[in-house]
């Protein structure tokens, strides 16, 4: 991957914007936020993207949470047929699409419990958040979805994108690389600080694939699912992760870091040709 | 997706996060406005003081609109899950950051209180060392550090940073 220099520290007022468009909430367990960076948007029509996309927010966690007996996922997971809404068999089909790109290191049917969808639906729902967020005439924006996030035009004419830190596997306060994200998804699976773990569809256990993966590419679901593979499989699912073109990532791998695709301007690594 | 380059490695402070928020080019002149006004900003004109938390603002130079001072108290932030809220209060001098003093950290629980009692001082070093915008956010954040973006945010926007 290519090195760069840090970038060099510059004066407060240089940063700051005179005009800072930021909203937030808490759902699903983690914080969703939207940041504007349109240069000529109006606070009301902020407003109005913000309570469509809390108003989905919501909606997306009373259907997909796990953790609520009368969500449709909770249903689904109790086994039987059920005639589920548009958007949920669009889940569905995801789901099994991701199982055959990560070869099953991505398998929402081997979840405890049953089918468990969460490690492609907070990717899926940044994407879907920013389309609302586009319906209502802004361009330049992130929509962070507890660290999976939608990238949408640029923070700053300055910019092609947005600069995206990934967060350092090892020390929660830093950041291991950034990443110029342009109108593309940005996941990153990982043991948190909190001790959440990723569970290997293999073994049952916590995965020990990798550390940390972290995944860019042009869909959030995808992003977010492949990035969870790619935790399961380690540095091995460059195999299938190598047939993606236009897909990136950053993968921690016990004390081995590597970083593939057109995000890091570097080629698959050698074991990925083998396929 | 179209392109996407990295745009550098290493460790970077977290903290540049927090500062990210739109680097404008017509704010370089306030950059260099800045650099020039080092004086301390013990006495002078209230002209640049803000409402609500401000207690000793006072801008150094009606010339600048960059140079404000005075000790701002951001939002007490919930970091969700119950595990507790951050509230930060700054200290600005001729607009840059030269104190940070958590109000509130996160301690609900065991866990919480043992993960603010090492993040936070580091937070706040890094904050005041780096105060550096070279990120727009962060994948695979963290709550602690998202709580203290936050409330440092909204202090430097009482501020006018």
């Amino acid at each position: 991957m290519t090195a760069m220099a840090e970038p060099a520290p510059a004066s407060l007022a240089s940063l700051l914007p005179g005009r800072v468009h930021t909203r937030r909430e808490h759902v699903w367990g983690t914080v969703v936020s939207l940041d504007v960076r349109d240069a000529d948007a109006p606070e009301h029509a902020v407003d109005a993207a913000w309570e469509s996309v809390r108003a989905e927010l919501h909606r997306i966690d009373a259907v997909y949470s796990t953790f609520r007996d009368d969500s449709v996922v909770s249903r689904l997971r109790r086994g039987g047929q059920h005639l589920v809404a548009d958007d949920v068999a669009e889940v569905v089909d995801r789901c099994l699409e991701a199982r055959r790109l990560t070869e099953g290191s991505f398998d929402p049917w081997c979840a405890p419990g049953g089918f468990d969808p969460s490690g492609l639906v907070k990717g899926w729902a940044a994407d879907r958040c920013a389309d609302i967020v586009r319906m209502h005439g802004l361009r330049s924006f992130t929509l962070d979805a507890g660290g999976d996030l939608a990238c949408r035009g640029a923070a700053s004419p300055d910019h092609a994108g947005w600069p995206i830190g990934i967060s350092h596997p090892d020390d929660p306060m830093q950041v291991a690389a950034v990443v110029e994200v342009v109108d593309a998804a940005i996941a990153t699976s990982g043991f948190s600080q909190r001790g959440e773990h990723v569970l290997d569809p293999g073994s049952g256990g916590a995965a020990r694939g990798a550390r940390q993966a972290t995944v860019i590419g042009p869909d959030g679901a995808l992003a977010d699912a492949l990035a969870t593979g790619l935790m399961v499989a380690g540095v091995d699912g460059a195999r299938w992760f190598s047939a993606l073109p236009g897909w990136s990532a950053y993968v921690v791998d016990g004390g081995l870091t590597t970083a593939w695709g057109p995000a890091f301007e570097t080629s698959m690594p050698e074991g990925a040709k083998e396929r | 997706m179209k392109r996407a380059v990295i745009v550098g490695t290493g460790t970077v402070a977290g903290i540049a996060a927090v500062l990210a928020l739109n680097p404008d080019p017509a704010s370089q002149t306030a950059s260099a406005a800045t650099t020039k006004s080092s004086t301390s900003a013990s006495s002078g004109s209230s002209a640049g003081s803000s409402s609500g938390s401000s207690s000793s603002g006072s801008s150094s130079a009606g010339s600048s609109s960059s140079g404000a001072s005075g000790t701002y108290t951001g939002d007490a932030v919930d970091i969700g899950r119950g595990y507790g809220t951050i509230q930060l209060e700054v200290t600005v001098e001729s607009g840059r950051i030269v104190d940070i003093q958590a109000l509130a950290v996160p301690e609900n629980d065991h866990r919480s209180a043992e993960i603010s009692s090492y993040s936070v001082p580091q937070l706040i070093q890094q904050a005041l060392d780096v105060q550096s915008a070279q990120i727009s956010g962060i994948s695979g954040a963290t709550y602690t550090s998202y709580g203290f973006a936050q409330s440092l945010t909204s202090a430097l926007q009482q501020a006018g940073l």
